[in-house]
């Protein structure tokens, strides 16, 4: 058995996230600020390391770091455009990019990512939204055609938008592996990070067996289950003040929903029926839905829409 | 067993706190975006443009206004969307050992191993192992690399708000 001291020694290379969350982060912000010496910062790095395993397993508090999202989001991005191409329409492209763009900018209710946000269609004629980790969002070409207004678009998207604002991705990868039991996680970190020590390699290929394992398991659950009901349910609430905030109809999500195809009812077990979750959201629509401008703005986006839509 | 030790990594690598709460009067926070926060004269996406602020900006928070924050930083006191900063120990990448304190002091004695050590994590060489398993999605990447560069500008984006009557 390794000494937990050396282990925990070795551990600070993998889990500095976890040791930066506690007193070195502080530290480390401390002297940023101050401009204190670093030879602290070095300490702090060391004595962070011998942590003991409570206080690790209360740091292991779970978040993926900004940049560690948008690497995942990338590769979770280049699976979803395998699976279903890209809409080789640049007109349709550009008019998503800027539906998508005008919600990030102008909603304060969409937390910012290391990569921005990205929008594209896909060539999937079944209608669909999808987004991954860290900021890119999908629709496909199918639910674009399905969509009666901007509004309704910029719900499919705000809706998505929702989900990435919420984490629900991250949510997802580390789904089915919160039961493992706690001892066994932290012996194994433990164990992986002693290997580091003397080979690198083979942690660099631990981590990237994970990274494999994250994204693709990913993908499989957004092409089956889904984010699961209670999340489709918090993505069509907060999706619905995002429309809100901006200026568009606040019905847009729910006005989707209603001409949004059934799907085969085990589908809808994961993700709600579109009559359940737009009945979900009459409270907030109570007060929030319809035109506050006597329509002026819906109109004003109606030309727009229509040129689209009769684009060949 | 192949799962348990995933698992375990998985805990590790995400291992980075929480660092999303809303900001507040005194907080320290960092500017999480890589291509940067815009830092403007009011506490409005619209609003003129004071600075770019790079990532990893350290930014020292003195008033808060509907969720946005007016920061104190190197580059001069403006205002930033409260999401767009987070917790500077929550960074991974160079940014989390930033050298852009308020004062515009570097924080001396941080090798480069410790900042390769923070952001080798998921991070840029991660996606390359991970590329050179997967051939396959080779021009997936090449088209996620073009969707990030099709970005429209800030002045499209304007001009679509406006013409959509948006943002009123």
């Amino acid at each position: 058995v390794r000494t937990p001291r050396r282990a925990l020694l070795l551990v600070s290379g993998l889990a500095l996230g976890a040791c930066r969350a506690g007193d070195l982060g502080g530290n480390v912000a401390a002297n940023l600020v101050g401009g204190a010496g670093g030879g602290a910062v070095a300490a702090d790095i060391a004595r962070a390391a011998v942590t003991s395993l409570s206080d690790f397993h209360q740091q292991v508090s779970i978040r993926f770091s900004p940049e560690q999202e948008y690497y995942l989001g990338r590769a979770v991005a280049a699976n979803v455009l395998a699976r279903h191409g890209l809409d080789p329409d640049e007109r349709r492209q550009e008019y998503v990019r800027k539906v998508g763009a005008t919600l990030v900018t102008l909603s304060d209710h969409v937390r910012g990512t290391y990569g921005g946000y990205h929008f594209a269609v896909l060539a999937d004629p079944k209608p669909n939204g999808v987004s991954g980790p860290g900021g890119f969002v999908f629709v496909t070409r199918g639910a674009v055609d399905l969509c009666r207004s901007e509004d309704e678009l910029a719900g499919i998207l705000a809706h998505e938008i929702a989900h990435v604002h919420a984490k629900h991705g991250e949510a997802i990868i580390r789904r089915g592996r919160e039961f493992q039991n706690e001892m066994q996680r932290l012996g194994v970190v433990v164990r992986v990070a002693a290997a580091a020590s003397g080979q690198g390699g083979q942690a660099t290929a631990q981590v990237a067996a994970l990274f494999r394992e994250s994204v693709e398991s990913y993908v499989e659950t957004l092409g089956s289950t889904g984010y699961g009901r209670d999340f489709e349910f918090q993505a069509d609430l907060d999706g619905s003040r995002i429309l809100y905030d901006v200026g568009y109809d606040a019905t847009g999500i729910a006005d989707y929903l209603k001409v949004h195809p059934d799907r085969p009812t085990t589908a809808w077990s994961t993700h709600g029926d579109p009559g359940s979750r737009g009945t979900a959201l009459q409270p907030f629509l109570g007060g929030y839905g319809g035109s506050f401008d006597g329509g002026v703005g819906r109109n004003a986006r109606l030309e727009r829409w229509k040129a689209l839509k009769a684009a060949p | 067993m192949r799962r348990s030790w995933l698992a375990g990594l998985v805990l590790a690598l995400a291992a980075v706190g929480v660092g999303y709460a809303e900001v507040k009067v005194g907080d320290l926070r960092a500017v999480q975006a890589k291509a940067g926060t815009a830092l403007r004269r009011e506490p409005n996406a619209l609003a003129p443009t004071v600075a770019n602020l790079p990532y990893g900006t350290r930014a020292l928070v003195q008033e808060v206004r509907n969720g946005w924050a007016r920061v104190q930083t190197t580059a001069g006191t403006g205002w930033v969307r409260g999401g767009e900063l987070v917790e500077p120990q929550v960074l991974t990448g160079g940014g989390a050992f930033g050298p852009r304190g308020v004062d515009g002091a570097r924080a001396a004695g941080v090798s480069a191993a410790e900042v390769s050590a923070a952001g080798r994590q998921f991070a840029e060489a991660t996606e390359e192992s991970y590329r050179r398993q997967t051939p396959n999605l080779e021009p997936y990447f090449a088209l996620v690399d073009a969707i990030e560069e099709r970005k429209p500008s800030p002045e499209d984006v304007e001009a679509f708000i406006n013409e959509g009557r948006l943002g009123r």
